[in-house]
């Protein structure tokens, strides 16, 4: 058990075992084809995602790398499943923050005074997914918007990269190319990546 | 979330989430596809603090049976299926809560 974000955590999400990569890697390099990898994601309510590596030389999880774009706590985090292709992804939820956000009254030491600490600038509404990418295992994250306010997606009209509720939990198919989000507004969301690299809403599902 | 006690075993079908804390720390984990596997009935996340698992989640098959729990207080539990060796779930290693940043 370790610490890994302040306040809370709210989903973890394994990576594949093969490594990015590991099925065009010759087998000549050596190694290339080497035991799977022990990594993670999480998501926690300091409105960053973190990655996590098991090290077999310290036999201790070690953060890796931090991925920094949400704006509210990060609800759900999903890594999408790969074969050993060198491009890796992760998609990322954001939701409002709820009641636990506003502090209760507290009192103050000095004659007793009660003094109201409830803030109201936690009402930032942060409804967006991100779509982290990695082309290499040695690039940097990536990271794209989804945005339902082009095209046909139900969100149309609303602010741009924004959905129009909350967004509660992301998931991949299981080849990895099409990812499924579900929203507050009562509908889940198809989304694919085109061909010059951004994410379009193919199909939408009401509950 | 389908999860059945049977003494100390837990089946069901494939489950991905679950979050639960208000009993003693008791842990109720998921199961792993359509195999009833021995579980331990409590694994304690933290001494005398009730926290909530907001998320639980198995390891690729290739990495064996590994289950990482996501907890309401930042911390994250990785437990390793010893098998018949008691105790059944432990965590990777002793010195887990040295983290480093490698950048």
């Amino acid at each position: 058990m370790f610490e890994a974000h302040a306040i809370g955590c709210n989903a973890v999400s394994w990576a594949p075992a093969a490594r990015a990569g590991s099925l065009l890697a010759l087998p000549s390099t050596g190694g290339a084809r080497s035991a799977p990898v022990k990594r993670f994601a999480s998501a926690g309510c300091d409105n960053i995602v973190k990655i996590w590596e098991f090290s077999e030389e310290t036999q201790a999880w070690v953060e890796e790398d931090v991925l920094e774009g949400h704006t509210d706590w990060v609800r759900d985090v999903a890594w999408a499943p790969n074969i050993g292709l060198p491009r890796s992804y992760i998609a990322t939820a954001s939701q409002v923050r709820t009641l636990t956000s506003i502090l209760p009254l507290r009192w103050g030491r000095v004659c007793g005074v009660a003094r109201s600490l409830t803030m109201t600038s936690v009402y930032r509404q942060d409804k967006t997914v991100i779509v982290w990418t990695k082309d290499m295992p040695t690039a940097p994250w990536v990271k794209t918007a989804l945005d339902p306010s082009v095209s046909a997606a139900p969100g149309a009209g609303a602010t741009p990269g924004k959905f129009p509720d909350v967004v509660w939990r992301v998931s991949w198919s299981l080849a990895g190319n099409v990812l499924a989000v579900s929203c507050g507004d009562g509908k889940v969301t198809l989304w694919k990546e085109n061909l010059k690299g951004g994410w379009e809403c193919v199909s939408d599902v009401s509950s | 979330m389908l999860v059945r006690r049977q003494g100390d075993h837990l089946e069901g079908a494939a489950a991905s989430q679950c979050g639960m804390g208000e009993n003693q720390g008791a842990l109720a984990a998921h199961c792993i596809r359509f195999v009833s596997i021995p579980f331990i009935r409590a694994v304690p996340l933290t001494q005398n603090v009730v926290v909530p698992v907001n998320s639980v989640s198995w390891a690729p098959h290739e990495l064996g049976a590994i289950l990482a729990c996501a907890s309401s207080d930042g911390k994250i539990s990785v437990l390793t299926f010893k098998g018949a060796v008691f105790p059944l779930w432990t965590t990777s290693s002793p010195n887990m809560t040295e983290t480093k940043m490698l950048r």
